[in-house]
């Protein structure tokens, strides 16, 4: 079964919520090393798009490199 | 400023990491739309616009150093994580650089949200649907069950609430004090809750059964149920693990694809990402997030989401929308 990382070390008064912070694996955070191609206004990937290589996508985070941005909440800019 | 498309044009608000939006303007590229991809906040922006007085709408030309868009060819805009303006970068004072940050940043936003296009979402309407006390009074009212919750900054509240249920906390928002920590939801022992909580803190009661992602974009319903999602060694949150399930495509019940497109007219939503518990009763709604991720979903169930944006946004037999329909509480142009 899927095993979580242990939480973050809590000292001093801190909010109650933040027991529940918990280190991303880097199966989840890591990206494939990309480059933004601003003229395509796409990601490549050694010289080949991102989305032309969904194994490529499924194989790195699922979350596709916004861990601070997760499927859940985000600021919307 | 670069030159811009002559025919109708998609603009895609996001950052630069925001991959999934490359397999959107993938989607456009070979529908032959063009596209402008801009992030406010990854560089200098440009915008020369003028307000028309006779067409009651602001006219003139938006991008970056590479692609521009002309406002009046913009059919359609896709909100997501577009990151704030910066400010000039030959401004060296932070504190005039953040003031000239936050003039463009209403500049900027204040005259794109005026456009009478198809939006997916309008971050004024992003804005409201995006607070979860007020989704679970909106799912509630369009006739979705939910789960009981307590938003309390006292402890003594939470235990005597908690007391005898089997309840868990969750954070309104989850992103931890660094980008790779998350604050996940998880199972709260009510004898442990402190007097003080140091922060407003949800309590909610558990829904026993797995989670079930349905992503909406206009009436189009994508759910798939998240294997393994209710047996993670006694915790409850997939995000961490979501790498690590599998997932099947489900059908959504009448009586709840009834009830979120009853929502997502109420905010006046084109897109929303649904989280549901498949309980013992029968779906219960967690939350909505407006612009939440989809990607992982498609390509692992092979769902149409990526297409189905695309379409939304550029499909010509949808209406355009007016400013007052946006939010913005302007008149309608004159015809």
């Amino acid at each position: 079964m899927p095993v979580l990382t242990a939480p973050v070390a809590e000292s001093e008064f801190r909010p109650y919520g933040l027991r529940n912070q918990v280190g991303l694996r880097p199966a989840v955070t890591a990206i494939p090393p990309l480059v933004f191609d601003p003229d395509r206004q796409v990601n490549l990937h050694q010289g080949v798009p991102l989305a032309d290589q969904r194994d490529l996508m499924i194989q790195f985070t699922v979350t596709w490199g916004t861990t601070h941005k997760d499927n859940k909440t985000d600021d919307n800019g | 400023m670069a030159h811009a498309p002559t025919s109708d044009t998609v603009l895609i608000l996001t950052d630069r990491d925001d991959h999934t939006s490359d397999l959107i303007v993938s989607a456009l590229h070979r529908r032959r739309v063009p596209v402008v991809r801009l992030d406010p906040g990854s560089g200098p922006f440009h915008m020369e616009v003028t307000l028309d007085q006779d067409r009651m709408a602001w006219q003139g030309r938006i991008g970056d150093d590479h692609h521009t868009a002309q406002l009046e060819n913009v059919v359609g805009v896709l909100w997501r994580w577009p990151t704030p303006p910066a400010g000039h970068p030959a401004i060296t004072d932070p504190a005039a650089r953040a003031w000239a940050a936050r003039e463009d940043r209403l500049a900027l936003y204040g005259v794109l949200k005026t456009l009478p296009v198809r939006w997916l979402n309008h971050p004024s309407r992003f804005e409201i649907a995006n607070d979860k006390p007020g989704q679970l009074l909106t799912a509630a009212a369009c006739g979705m069950a939910i789960p009981d919750t307590v938003i309390t900054t006292g402890g003594r509240k939470a235990r005597a609430w908690a007391s005898g249920r089997d309840v868990l906390s969750k954070a309104f928002h989850a992103q931890g004090v660094d980008p790779d920590n998350m604050v996940i939801a998880r199972r709260a022992d009510p004898a442990a809750i402190p007097d003080e909580l140091g922060a407003a803190t949800s309590f909610q009661q558990v829904i026993p059964g797995p989670s079930i992602r349905l992503t909406v974009v206009g009436e189009d319903l994508f759910a798939v149920r998240m294997n393994g999602s209710d047996d993670l060694d006694g915790e409850l949150d997939w995000r961490p693990v979501q790498d690590q399930l599998t997932y099947d495509q489900v059908e959504v019940p009448a009586g709840i694809a009834r009830s979120v497109l009853k929502y997502m007219r109420s905010y006046g939503l084109e897109y929303g990402a649904f989280d549901f518990i498949d309980g013992p009763d029968g779906w219960v709604f967690l939350e909505c997030n407006p612009s939440g991720m989809y990607g992982f979903v498609e390509i692992k169930c092979g769902l149409a989401i990526t297409d189905a944006i695309a379409a939304h946004l550029y499909d010509k037999r949808r209406p355009l929308l007016s400013p007052l329909e946006t939010g913005t509480g302007l008149p309608a142009p004159l015809p």
